[in-house]
C-alpha cells in the first residue's frame, strides 16, 4: 500500500495514495468570508471551484508556513449529504511518498472523536505515523458547509 | 535563492566528485542517489518560501482542464549505426552491454554472422545489423564513439550486435508513424515500419518481425 506522507508541524501524518487525485504547490487563494477558519479559501481546480482546508489549522489552531514543500494535496471528498467532490488538503513537507505493508499497519487504541479519522497507524523506521482517512476528517461544522451541490 | 548549509559531499568524495577517500557508502548503497543524506538535502531544498511566478504560473495552469495523455504508447530503443538512427521495439531489447570478447567463426557463410561474443559467460551469436541493412561505417564516428552492444531477442534465440551509439528509450503513438520517404536505400528501407521524429531526428522503426527473420536466415 503506497502512502503519502505529509506534517502538520513536527508531527508526520500518512494519506493512502489512492485516495489522493493530485499534489499542487500552495497557490494564492480566494478567501471565503464567514467561512469556518479552517477553510482556508475556494480556487479553481481544473475548471472546478474547489476548497480548500488547511489542516494545520485544523489540528493545530495556526495556518501552515510558506515553503515550498507545503502544498495542496487533492482528494475526492464525499460529503454528508452524498455527494462526492474534490477538496484540498494544506499540508506541510508533503515531499515523500512510503510503500508499506498491510501488516505494518495496526490500531491505534485510542478515539478521539466520534467519527474515527485517526484510527490506524503505520509504524515507519523508528517512528509512527498516523494516518487519516480522509472521508472522516473534516468535523461537522466544516463539512456542514461543504455539502452544498454543485452547479 | 537564499544561502543554506548543504554539505555536497556528493560533488567531493560522492559520485560526482574526485576527491578521495571516497564517501565509504558507496561501497553499500553504490549511488549517491540511494543514500538519505543525498535525499535529505534535497527536502532541505524545498523548505523554503515559493516565489511568486512560480505559484503564478500553477495558478494559471490549474485553470486549464486536465488534458488527458494518451496511455497508448509504444516503447522503442533508439540507436545509431553509421549516419541512420533506429529504434526497435523495447520488448526484443534484453541487455546494452560493454563487449570486448570477440570470438570469429571458422567456415561462416554470411557475413551477417559475425561470430560469437562472451556476455556474462554465455556465448551468444554476433551479428552485423549495419550489414545486414547494407550500411557503411560513419566517418565522423571514430572521435565519438561510444559503440556497444545491443541484446535482442525473439521467442528463440538471443542475438548480440554491435552499434555506433546507444541513446534512449522513447515512447511514441503510432499514430506519430511517418512513411519511410523513398529516398531511403531499399535494403534498409524494406526493414523500416516507419518514421518516427525525435528531438530533430528522423528515427526509422524497425520492422522486428522482418529483422528477426532476416537474421535466422542468415546465420
Amino acid at each position: 500500500m503506497l502512502i503519502l506522507g505529509l506534517n502538520v508541524g513536527k508531527e508526520q501524518y500518512g494519506v493512502e495514495a489512492t485516495r489522493v487525485i493530485e499534489i499542487v504547490p500552495l497557490i494564492e487563494l480566494k478567501k471565503v468570508p464567514l467561512a469556518e477558519q479552517s477553510i482556508k479559501g475556494i480556487f479553481n481546480y481544473r475548471g472546478t471551484p474547489t476548497p480548500v482546508i488547511d489542516l494545520c489549522h485544523l489540528f493545530e489552531s495556526r495556518f501552515c508556513n510558506n515553503n515550498l514543500s507545503t502544498r495542496i494535496i487533492i482528494i475526492e471528498y464525499k460529503a454528508l449529504s452524498g455527494i462526492s467532490r474534490p477538496i484540498g488538503l494544506i499540508a506541510e513537507k508533503v515531499t515523500d511518498v512510503m510503500n508499506c505493508q498491510v501488516e505494518e499497519i495496526s490500531n491505534s487504541g485510542i478515539q478521539v472523536q466520534q467519527k474515527d479519522f485517526l484510527g490506524l497507524v503505520y509504524k515507519h523506521n523508528d517512528d509512527i505515523i498516523q494516518l487519516i482517512d480522509t472521508y472522516n476528517l473534516l468535523p461537522e461544522s466544516i463539512s456542514n458547509q461543504l455539502s452544498k451541490h454543485l452547479n | 535563492m537564499n544561502s543554506m548549509n548543504i554539505n555536497d559531499c556528493w560533488n567531493t568524495i560522492g559520485i560526482w566528485g574526485d576527491q578521495s577517500p571516497r564517501c565509504e557508502r558507496l561501497k553499500d548503497i553504490i549511488h549517491c542517489q540511494n543514500c538519505e543524506i543525498y535525499t535529505q538535502a534535497g527536502s532541505k531544498l524545498l523548505d523554503r518560501p515559493a516565489e511568486k511566478s512560480y505559484l503564478e504560473e500553477w495558478k494559471d495552469n490549474l485553470n486549464q482542464p486536465r488534458i488527458e495523455k494518451n496511455i497508448h504508447l509504444k516503447s522503442a530503443l533508439v540507436f545509431r549505426m553509421g549516419d541512420e538512427w533506429f529504434a526497435l521495439a523495447s520488448k526484443f531489447v534484453k541487455e546494452i552491454t560493454h563487449c570486448d570478447k570477440h570470438h570469429s567463426l571458422p567456415h561462416r557463410k554470411s557475413q551477417v554472422l559475425r561470430g560469437l561474443v562472451n556476455v556474462h559467460g554465455e556465448l551468444l551469436l554476433n551479428v552485423s545489423l549495419g550489414y545486414l541493412f547494407k550500411i557503411e561505417k560513419s566517418e565522423i564516428e571514430s572521435k565519438y564513439t561510444n559503440e556497444r552492444y545491443i541484446i535482442i531477442h525473439d521467442d528463440n534465440e538471443l542475438f548480440a550486435f554491435p552499434a555506433t551509439e546507444v541513446r534512449e528509450i522513447i515512447h511514441y503513438n503510432m499514430e506519430d508513424l511517418q512513411a519511410t520517404p523513398s529516398t531511403i536505400k531499399k535494403d534498409t528501407s524494406c526493414f523500416i515500419k516507419g518514421i518516427i521524429r525525435h528531438k530533430d531526428t528522423d528515427v526509422g522503426l524497425l520492422n522486428s518481425d522482418l529483422v528477426f527473420s532476416a537474421l535466422h536466415k542468415n546465420i
